[in-house]
C-alpha cells in the first residue's frame, strides 16, 4: 500500500482510535465527578499510564493537605490514568464537540491537567488542536510544559538473553532478523525470538517503539524521518512486527506478564525502564530476573504536565491545576516518582535505591536520545501499522447465549460485540461462536462489508436460552483455530461467559490438559482470554482463570456496565 | 435643601469618614478622595438635622387630631358667629352679639395656636426640661389665685396636668404626649363651652346677658390656658445654651482619626504588588519576598516570571490578565526596548522612576565532564570547538562513543530570552570580535546562526528552565548550555545529586554582564501603588537583600563586595573554575538594533 493512499485514511485511522475507546464521535473517557460541589472545586488530572501510579500518589497526598485556592474555595484533584493515545484522543474528542456546540465548557470530562508518557503524543495533540482552534494556542508548547518525570524506552529481556541484544547496534533491526536468540548471541538460549510491545494507536511506548522501529531500518533519526520513508521502510518494520506476541494498552502489564508467562510466550519487550524495575520488584526471589537493554537511540519519554489553557478551563480550576503541578514536582512528590522507577522531573532529587542493577536499571545508561518525528509522519506511521505492518489477528469470540443471559446482559452484549466488529482494523478477523447446551457454527468476520454484514446477523440471531457448555464451547473454538490457522497471524480466543459449565461433555482438568497441546509452550501459541460476565458466583472464576492463566492470556470480570471498555480494551491486545 | 454644618452630627462625620477610607483603599488619590468625603458630609449632614426633629408617633397622632377638632371648632365658632348677627339683630341685643363675638373670635384662633404647640415639640429635648414645666406651673397658679367663677377650674386642671407631666419629665420619660393630652382637653372644654353658647343662643328667646358673659369667661380662661400651654415659659433663670459643643468635639475626633488613618499605612486588606521578574531570579526573589511580606504586612507580592524578551512583548502587547507594578528583566537594555516602543505606539513616558539595577551576573557555559574533556580538552570554552561539534552533530563524528548520540547544545529561545540572545550575540562577534552591522551582515554570521538554529531543538523560553531540564535530563539528551553565573553556580549541588557528577562551569572570554534591572512601569498602576512598589525596589538594594542575591550565585550592584566573603555564598563551596573575582573581559550589553537584528536573523533561520 502505497503511503499517498495510506494518507487518504489518515481520518479513517483516528476515528478508529476513538472507537477502541468507545466510538467515532464520542470518545468514552472515565464517569467524572462534578467540577463543582458543595465541598469546593474536582480538578480532574488525566494521565498516560506510566505516570499513574505516582500521579495517584502525589495526589492522595495532596489532597490530605487540604488544598485551597487564593479566595479560601476548598478543591481536590483526582487522577485518572489511561493510554495516552486515549488520553489525547479523549482530550480532541471534547474539544471537538465543544466546538460543534454539543458539550459545554464546564463538562465534568474536560481535564484541567494533561500528563502523556512522551513528547511524540504532546506533539500530537498540539498538532490536533491547533488543527481545530487554529492560533489559539490552547495546549503550550511541549518545552513550556514542566517536566514530571522521565523513563526512557528499553527492551527488557531475561538476563541470560541481555548480553546478546546489547550487542547490537541496532537491536530493532537484528531482532527482526533473528529467528533464535542465539542468532544474536551464541551463548545464549536457543529461543525463539518472541517480542511484545504495545499497540501505537492508544499507548505512548508503542508508538515510540514504533518510530524506533522507522528509525533504526531507515538509518535516519526520527525527526529527519519524512512521509516517504514510511512507505520506503515498512516493509522491515512489517518483519518485526511479525514477531509480536501480543500488543496490549498498558506497558507495566505486558512486562508483568512477561514475567509471568515465561520466555516462550515474549522473550523481548519493549517497555519504560521503569516497567523493568516494576517487573523485577514483583518477582520472587528465586525466580530469573529481567534486565534493560539500552538500546543505541532511544527515546527518553518526557512525562510533561499540560496546563491547557481554552475556556473549557475556568481561572480557578488553572489555578487550582498550578497548585496541583507545583506539588508534582517538589522533592517530596519527586522521591515517589523515583520509588516508582520514573526518573525525576527536577534537578537536585536522587534517582534512589531502585535504579540499580538489582532492579535491571543503569542509571548511567547512555543512549542517542531521539526526538519526536513530524506530526505528519507519525500519522503516517500509525496508518501504516493499522493497515500494513501491524500483526495480523485471527481471534475467537465464544459467547455464551443461555438462559441466564436474559434481561440487560444479552443486550448489552450485542451492543458490545457491534462495537467490537466496527473497530475491527483490516489486519484483524474474529471468528464469532455462539454456546448455550449447544455450539453453533462458526461465523468468519473481518473488517470488510460482507464480513461486517456476517457479524449483524450473528449478533441479531443471539438469544438467550438452553444451558451452559463451557468447556465444550472452549475446546471447539482452539480445535477451530487448529483447522484454520492463518499464517503469521496472532491466535487467541477469548471466552465470555455469565454461567458455570452445566451442559459439557468435558470437564476442565480434560479442557487443561487440551488446552496445553496448542499453548505457548508449542508453535500452535493459542492464547486463552476469559471473560466473567455479571455477578461473581453465577459464574465460576476460579475455573475462568485457570483456563485463561494456563494458556498466556488473563481472565477478567465485568458487567453491564464495564464490559464494552473492557472488551474494547482487550481487543487491543490482539 | 438647606445647608447644615456637618461638625453638629457626630453620625454625619463618621458616615464621610468610612467613605473617605474606602476610597483609599480602593487606591484613590488622598487629595480627591478627601474632597469627596467632605462634600458627602455637608450633603448628609441636613438629612441627620431633619432626623432629629422627628416626633413621636403617638405625640404625632394625637396632635393630628388635636389639629382637626381645632380646624372643626374654628369652623363651628365661624358658623356661631354668623348666626349670632342673624338672631341678636335688635339694637338692644348689641352686647350680646359682642359677646357672642368675641368668644367666637377666641375659638377661631385655636388652629393658630395647635400650629404653635406642634412647632415648640419639634426636637428631642423640647419642652422636656423640668424647669420650663415648672415655668408654666408657676404661671397657671398665679392666675389660678387671682381668678374666680367658672375661670379657676381650667386653671386648676391644667395645673394639674402640668404637675403629672413634671413629675414624668423627672423620671426622664417624653412629656410631650401628655403636653398635647392637655391641650386636647381644653380643646374639648372650649368645644363644651362653644355649644352651651350656641345653646343658649337657639333655644331662648333673648339670651340672659349674664350666662353669656359667664360663659365667655370660660371661654376666655380656656383660651388663655391654651396660650399658657403653647407659649414660651417666662424663664425662671437665664436659659442654658444648648450643650452642642460636646456634637463638635466629637465629629472633630471622628474626622482627625480619619485623616491620620489616610495618612498612615493602614492595617487590614493589603495592596498587592505583581512584580514580572526573569525567570533567572526566580529563587532570590521568592526569598526575598517573603522577607520583604514579613517587614511590610501592608503589602503582597504577587511573583511571576517570564523570559526577559517575553515581559517586553507579553506588556506591550498586553497579553498578560495582570498589571505588573515591577518589572524586572535580565538587562537595562529590555527596559529601553519597552519604553521606546511604547513610545512608538504613542504612549507617554513609561516608568515612574528611572530603573534601578538589582543583582547582576554574566553568561557561562557548563558542560558535563566526559564531553568537556572531548570538546574542549585545554579546559577552555572556544566557540570554533563548539562550532565544529554542531557542524559534526554527533559524537561520533568528534571521535567520541558513538552511545554519545547526537551533540546536543542548548540555548534560550533568542526571541524570548536574554541569554538566548546574548549566547547568539557572543557566537556572531567571535568571527570578527566586533557587533557592528557589517559583522551581522557577513555571510558567515549568518551561517553560523543557521547553524545553531538548525541544531538546538525546543529552546526554553527561559534560562533556569533550560537549567533545571539539563540537569533532570542528564548527558543523553544535553550536552553543552549556555547559562547564567548565577544559577549555575547556585544549582551546582543539585547536579551533584542528580547525576552523581556534577556539570563543569567554564567563563566566556569575553562574555556579557546582564543587569536585573527594576521598572516601576506607569500603566495601570495608581500612585499608591507605585510607592509600595519603590519601598519594594529600595527593600531589594539594602545590603540584607544584596547577601540574598550572592547567596544564589549573582553580584551585588551596591559595593564593591567580595562575593566569597559572603556566608552561603556558592563561591565559598569550593566548585571547580569558579571565579569570584571575574577574569574574562565583560562587555556591556549589546544595543537594542543589534539584539533586534539577531533576533531577525534567528527568526529567518527557522
Amino acid at each position: 500500500m502505497s503511503v499517498t493512499s495510506l494518507s487518504i485514511k489518515r481520518h479513517l485511522a483516528t476515528c478508529g482510535i476513538l472507537l477502541l475507546v468507545g466510538g467515532c464521535g464520542s470518545v468514552a473517557v472515565p464517569d467524572a465527578p462534578a467540577r463543582t460541589t458543595a465541598s469546593g472545586l474536582n480538578i480532574a488530572v488525566h494521565v498516560g499510564s506510566a505516570t499513574g501510579g505516582f500521579c495517584r500518589q502525589a495526589v492522595e497526598r495532596f489532597n490530605a493537605t487540604r488544598p485551597v485556592l487564593g479566595d479560601g474555595t476548598p478543591f481536590r484533584a483526582s487522577c485518572t490514568a489511561a493510554g495516552s493515545g486515549d488520553v489525547v484522543a479523549a482530550f480532541v474528542d471534547l474539544t471537538r464537540q465543544w466546538k460543534n456546540g454539543t458539550v459545554r465548557a464546564d463538562d465534568p470530562r474536560f481535564a484541567s491537567m494533561l500528563s502523556l508518557d512522551g513528547e511524540i503524543y504532546h506533539s500530537q495533540l498540539l498538532d490536533q488542536i491547533d488543527q481545530l482552534f487554529p492560533g489559539k494556542d490552547y495546549i503550550p508548547a511541549i518545552i513550556d510544559a514542566p517536566l514530571l518525570a522521565s523513563s526512557p524506552m528499553v527492551l527488557m529481556a531475561r538476563s541470560d538473553l541481555a548480553p546478546g541484544l546489547r550487542a547490537q547496534a541496532e537491536p530493532f533491526a537484528a531482532l527482526a532478523q533473528a529467528r533464535v536468540h542465539r542468532d544474536l548471541d551464541k551463548n545464549a538460549p536457543a529461543l525463539p525470538v518472541h517480542f511484545v510491545q504495545t499497540a501505537p494507536t492508544r499507548s505512548n511506548s508503542g508508538l515510540q517503539t514504533l518510530v524506533a522501529e522507522f528509525a533504526a531500518v531507515a538509518r535516519k533519526r526520527p525527526e529527519v524521518l519524512e512521509v516517504q520513508d514510511v512507505a520506503r521502510y515498512q516493509e522491515q518494520v512489517k518483519q518485526l512486527q511479525s514477531k509480536v506476541t501480543r500488543y496490549g494498552v498498558s506497558t507495566d502489564a505486558l512486562a508483568q506478564a512477561m514475567a509471568r508467562n515465561g520466555p516462550y510466550w515474549a522473550s523481548v519487550g519493549s517497555v519504560y525502564e521503569s516497567s523493568v524495575i516494576a517487573a523485577n520488584s514483583a518477582l520472587p526471589a528465586d525466580q530469573p530476573r529481567f534486565e534493560a537493554i539500552y538500546p543505541r537511540a532511544t527515546f527518553t519519554s518526557n512525562m510533561r504536565a499540560i496546563l491547557p489553557s481554552g475556556p473549557w478551563v475556568s481561572p480557578a480550576e488553572r489555578e487550582a491545576a498550578e497548585q496541583i503541578l507545583e506539588y508534582l514536582r517538589t522533592p517530596e512528590s519527586q522521591r515517589l516518582a523515583a520509588e516508582q522507577g520514573l526518573r525525576p522531573g527536577v534537578p537536585g532529587v536522587p534517582l534512589g535505591e531502585k535504579f540499580t542493577a538489582r532492579y535491571g536499571v543503569n542509571p548511567e545508561a547512555r543512549y542517542d536520545s531521539l526526538r519526536p518525528p513530524k506530526p505528519a509522519v507519525v500519522a503516517a506511521m500509525l496508518d501504516s501499522w493499522r493497515f500494513y505492518t501491524k500483526r495480523p489477528s485471527l481471534v475467537v469470540l465464544v459467547i455464551d447465549s443461555s438462559g441466564s443471559m436474559e434481561g440487560e446482559k444479552l443486550p448489552t452484549v450485542q451492543q458490545t460485540l457491534q462495537n467490537y466488529v466496527a473497530s475491527l482494523g483490516p489486519k484483524e478477523k474474529v471468528v464469532l461462536i455462539d454456546f448455550d447446551s449447544d455450539i453453533q457454527a462458526p461465523v468468519l468476520v473481518d473488517a470488510s462489508p460482507t464480513g461486517r454484514e456476517r457479524a449483524e446477523r450473528f449478533i441479531a440471531d443471539l438469544q438467550a436460552q438452553g444451558g451452559t457448555a463451557l468447556y465444550d464451547a472452549a475446546l471447539y473454538a482452539r480445535d477451530w483455530l487448529r483447522q484454520n490457522r492463518q499464517a503469521g497471524a496472532i491466535h487467541a480466543v477469548v471466552v465470555l461467559t455469565d454461567g458455570q459449565d452445566s451442559a459439557s461433555r468435558i470437564d476442565l482438568e480434560r479442557l487443561r490438559a487440551e488446552l496445553q497441546t496448542s499453548g505457548f509452550s508449542t508453535d500452535e501459541r493459542v492464547a486463552f482470554f476469559t471473560v466473567g460476565y455479571g455477578k461473581e458466583g453465577e459464574f465460576n472464576p476460579q475455573a475462568l482463570k485457570a483456563i485463561a492463566e494456563y494458556n498466556g492470556g488473563y481472565y477478567l470480570q465485568g458487567d453491564p456496565g464495564t464490559i464494552r471498555r473492557l472488551m474494547a480494551d482487550l481487543q487491543v491486545e490482539f | 435643601m438647606r445647608l447644615v454644618n456637618p461638625l453638629a452630627f457626630p453620625l454625619a462625620v463618621l458616615a464621610a469618614a468610612v467613605l473617605l477610607l474606602a476610597l483609599r483603599l480602593s487606591g484613590l488619590d488622598l487629595w480627591v478622595a478627601l474632597a469627596v468625603a467632605v462634600l458627602a458630609a455637608w450633603a448628609v449632614a441636613p438629612l441627620f438635622a431633619r432626623r432629629e426633629t422627628g416626633m413621636n408617633p403617638a405625640v404625632a397622632r394625637e396632635l393630628e387630631a388635636a389639629r382637626t377638632r381645632a380646624r372643626e371648632l374654628a369652623q363651628k365658632a365661624e358658623g356661631l358667629y354668623t348666626e349670632a348677627f342673624g338672631l341678636l339683630a335688635a339694637p338692644h341685643q348689641t352686647e350680646a352679639l359682642g359677646i357672642v363675638q368675641y368668644a367666637c373670635n377666641r375659638v377661631r384662633d385655636l388652629p393658630a395656636r395647635v400650629e404653635q404647640l406642634t412647632a415648640r415639640l419639634q426636637g428631642e429635648d423640647s419642652l422636656l426640661r423640668v424647669e420650663e414645666l415648672q415655668a408654666q406651673l408657676q404661671q397657671v397658679e398665679r392666675r389660678a389665685g387671682v381668678s374666680r367663677g367658672g375661670a379657676s377650674e381650667p386653671l386648676k386642671q391644667l395645673a394639674v396636668s402640668l404637675r403629672r407631666n413634671i413629675a414624668l419629665a423627672r423620671e426622664g420619660q417624653d412629656v410631650r404626649l401628655g403636653q398635647v393630652t392637655a391641650l386636647s382637653t381644653l380643646i374639648l372644654d372650649i368645644a363644651g363651652a362653644l355649644q352651651t353658647m350656641q345653646n343658649r343662643l337657639r333655644t331662648t328667646d333673648l339670651p340672659q346677658l349674664d350666662d353669656l358673659r359667664s360663659l365667655d369667661e370660660q371661654l376666655s380662661a380656656l383660651a388663655q390656658n391654651v396660650e399658657l400651654l403653647v407659649a414660651e415659659p417666662e424663664p425662671l433663670a437665664p436659659a442654658q445654651p444648648r450643650p452642642k459643643r460636646r456634637e463638635f468635639v466629637i465629629s472633630l475626633a471622628i474626622a482627625g482619626t480619619a485623616l491620620a488613618l489616610n495618612f498612615v499605612p493602614l492595617p487590614g486588606p493589603k495592596r498587592t504588588l505583581v512584580v514580572v521578574s526573569g525567570t533567572e531570579l526566580a529563587e532570590p526573589l521568592q526569598v526575598l519576598g517573603a522577607a520583604f511580606e514579613r517587614q511590610h504586612p501592608d503589602i503582597a507580592l504577587e511573583l511571576k516570571f517570564q523570559g526577559s524578551q517575553e515581559i517586553v512583548n507579553r506588556y506591550i502587547d498586553q497579553k498578560d490578565d495582570f498589571s505588573p507594578a515591577v518589572l524586572i528583566p535580565a538587562g537595562g537594555q529590555f527596559l529601553g526596548e519597552l519604553e521606546e516602543r511604547l513610545r512608538a505606539q504613542g504612549g507617554g513616558q513609561a516608568f515612574y522612576e528611572t530603573p534601578r539595577p538589582v543583582a547582576k551576573t554574566v553568561l557561562v557555559a557548563i558542560a558535563w565532564p566526559e564531553r568537556a574533556r572531548v570538546l574542549f580538552p585545554d579546559g577552555r570554552f572556544r566557540w570554533e570547538r563548539l562550532e565544529r561539534a554542531l557542524a559534526a552533530g554527533s559524537w561520533a563524528n568528534l571521535g567520541a562513543p558513538d552511545t554519545w548520540g547526537s551533540f546536543d547544545f542548548v540555548i534560550t529561545d533568542p526571541s524570548r530570552s536574554n541569554s538566548g540572545q546574548l549566547s547568539l550575540a557572543l557566537f556572531a562577534a567571535d568571527t570578527t570580535g566586533r557587533l557592528d552591522a557589517a559583522t551581522l551582515g557577513s555571510k558567515v554570521v549568518q551561517e553560523r546562526v543557521a547553524l545553531l538554529r538548525r541544531s538546538v531543538d525546543q529552546p526554553p523560553r527561559s534560562t533556569d528552565i533550560l537549567l533545571q531540564e539539563f540537569i533532570a535530563r542528564g548527558p543523553n539528551d544535553a550536552d553543552v548550555a549556555m547559562v547564567y553565573e548565577s544559577i549555575a553556580l547556585a544549582r551546582w549541588q543539585q547536579s551533584a545529586a542528580s547525576r552523581g557528577k556534577p556539570y563543569e562551569l567554564f567563563y566566556l572570554d569575553p562574555t556579557f554582564e546582564t543587569v536585573c534591572t527594576a521598572a516601576l512601569p506607569r500603566r495601570s498602576v495608581d500612585s499608591g501603588t507605585a510607592e509600595a512598589a519603590r519601598t519594594f525596589v529600595d527593600f531589594l538594594i539594602e545590603p540584607e537583600a544584596q547577601a540574598v542575591f550572592v547567596r544564589h550565585g549573582f553580584r551585588p550592584v551596591t559595593a564593591r563586595t567580595d562575593v566569597a566573603s559572603i556566608e552561603g555564598s556558592p563561591w565559598r563551596l569550593g566548585i571547580p573554575a569558579a571565579q569570584s573575582r571575574l577574569q574574562p573581559r565583560v562587555l556591556p550589553p549589546p544595543d537594542i538594533a543589534v539584539l533586534a537584528e539577531l533576533r531577525r536573523l534567528w527568526e529567518r533561520a527557522r
